[in-house]
């Protein structure tokens, strides 16, 4: 199936919402769907059933095609932008309500131990964890903290797994350096406020 | 207090790049106290990098069943085209070379209100159907049909129109559109067949106010 261009995507758009043919967007759609649920589990480290995709994709589409199908309506493709991309944000928010309320531990029981698959630990993740326990101090500051040296600072380390430099640079569509000048001016901050405090 | 989740098309503009600092701003502060939404855009970054969508067929037709069927939705058997009027516009994109056609009557700059014209897409099994239609000034009408998989010309295809009052057109289809002249409005079987093998067949009725398609016909 080709990537469709912008002028494809608006005639698929206008077809769906003043044709009322939905299932323009199913076929264009959904094996895009089902394959972005199954490997953000993957990502996640959280067993994937055959009913998650099924249920998660139907979800996705009520989000889609629900109240006259509004969210399409109001989508506006401006430069450089996809209605694929668009799906994909979507289906991501969905499957993290979905997640969110999954218990691992009883689901992994439900999977033949073969299926499951261990995330490894590298070193530099362990350090990584070391340096977080220390910052769990004093995470009572991180409010003093500008939103995006909070941000960084969550991504680098409390989130999990915590994102290298790099991943956070493409997450955030900054610089490697932009980056690390963020982390850097944010802990030093937070040291101070630590020291100002006592600790 | 935590803000209410961003929402999806601010949301997909951060991750695509596409925003403004004050957009920037307001996602970030957001993002920097919510881990489900930090959730979502680590998955959604990857995800947008990772999928190869030329490596994704289109859902099957039994696959789309289901979903319309969830939803009670019924799939349209039905289709109602109204013959437009004016100058071709977004669907020419469809139909590449269709303003350079032998014995168009419109063009894009021309007086094309005289002359009204239709033009719709039908998927038959993989095969991509594109037929265009226009009204001529002798109450008949025109047709160029092309016939495509994945936008690249089917080949070894025969198309076969059974008029209802009777009368029957049979052709391979050779060159890139098939242009069938002078036809009459009415009714008429409409069949699609490649290497012998009848790929899908619907029913078109030409009315002069619209033209109704029908998935299947007895």
């Amino acid at each position: 199936m080709k990537k469709l261009t912008v002028e494809e995507e608006k005639l698929l758009l206008k077809n769906c919402i003043e044709n009322d043919e939905k299932e323009l967007i199913v076929r264009q759609y959904k094996r895009l769907i089902d394959s972005i649920i199954y490997k953000q589990f993957k990502r996640n480290g959280i067993p994937c059933l055959q009913d998650d995709i099924e249920d998660i994709g139907n979800d996705v589409f009520v989000k889609i095609f629900e109240k006259n199908c509004k969210r399409l309506r109001l989508y506006k493709p401006e430069k450089g932008r996809s209605l694929a991309n668009w799906i994909i944000m979507i289906t991501s928010q969905t499957v993290a309500d979905f997640t969110h309320k999954i218990d691992i531990a009883k689901r992994e029981k439900q999977i033949p131990i073969e299926e499951l698959i261990e995330n490894p630990c590298e070193q530099a993740q362990e350090k990584k964890l070391e340096s977080r326990e220390s910052l769990r101090l004093i995470t009572g500051y991180l409010k003093c903290l500008s939103p995006d040296q909070r941000l960084i600072l969550q991504l680098y380390f409390f989130d999990d797994p915590p994102k290298s430099l790099e991943d956070i640079a493409k997450l955030t569509n900054r610089t490697k350096q932009a980056v690390y000048n963020i982390k850097h001016r944010a802990v030093k901050r937070l040291k101070q406020l630590f020291t100002i405090n006592g600790y | 207090m935590k803000s209410k989740c961003i929402e999806t098309n601010l949301f997909a503009k951060y991750v695509e790049g596409c925003f403004s600092d004050r957009e920037r701003e307001q996602v970030e502060a957001h993002l920097s106290v919510c881990s489900r939404c930090r959730q979502v855009l680590v998955n959604a970054h990857y995800s947008m990098d990772e999928i190869k969508l030329s490596e994704l067929e289109p859902a099957s037709e039994n696959e789309i069943q289901a979903v319309m069927e969830h939803f009670g939705f019924s799939k349209k058997l039905e289709k109602i085209y109204k013959w437009m009027q004016g100058s071709l516009s977004l669907e020419t994109h469809l139909f590449p070379g269709l303003l350079t056609m032998p014995g168009l009557t419109r063009k894009s700059s021309e007086s094309a209100a005289e002359y009204a014209y239709i033009l719709f897409e039908k998927k038959m099994g993989d095969l991509d159907i594109h037929l265009y239609a226009e009204k001529t000034q002798y109450h008949t009408f025109n047709i160029w049909i092309s016939v495509s998989k994945q936008s690249i010309k089917a080949h070894n295809v025969r198309l076969v129109l059974i008029q209802e009052q009777g009368g029957i057109i049979s052709r391979p289809l050779v060159g890139q559109y098939e242009h069938l002249k002078n036809m009459s409005f009415g009714s008429y079987n409409f069949i699609i067949k490649q290497n012998a093998e009848e790929k899908g067949r619907c029913h078109i009725n030409f009315k002069n106010e619209e033209v109704i398609v029908k998935d299947d016909y007895s």
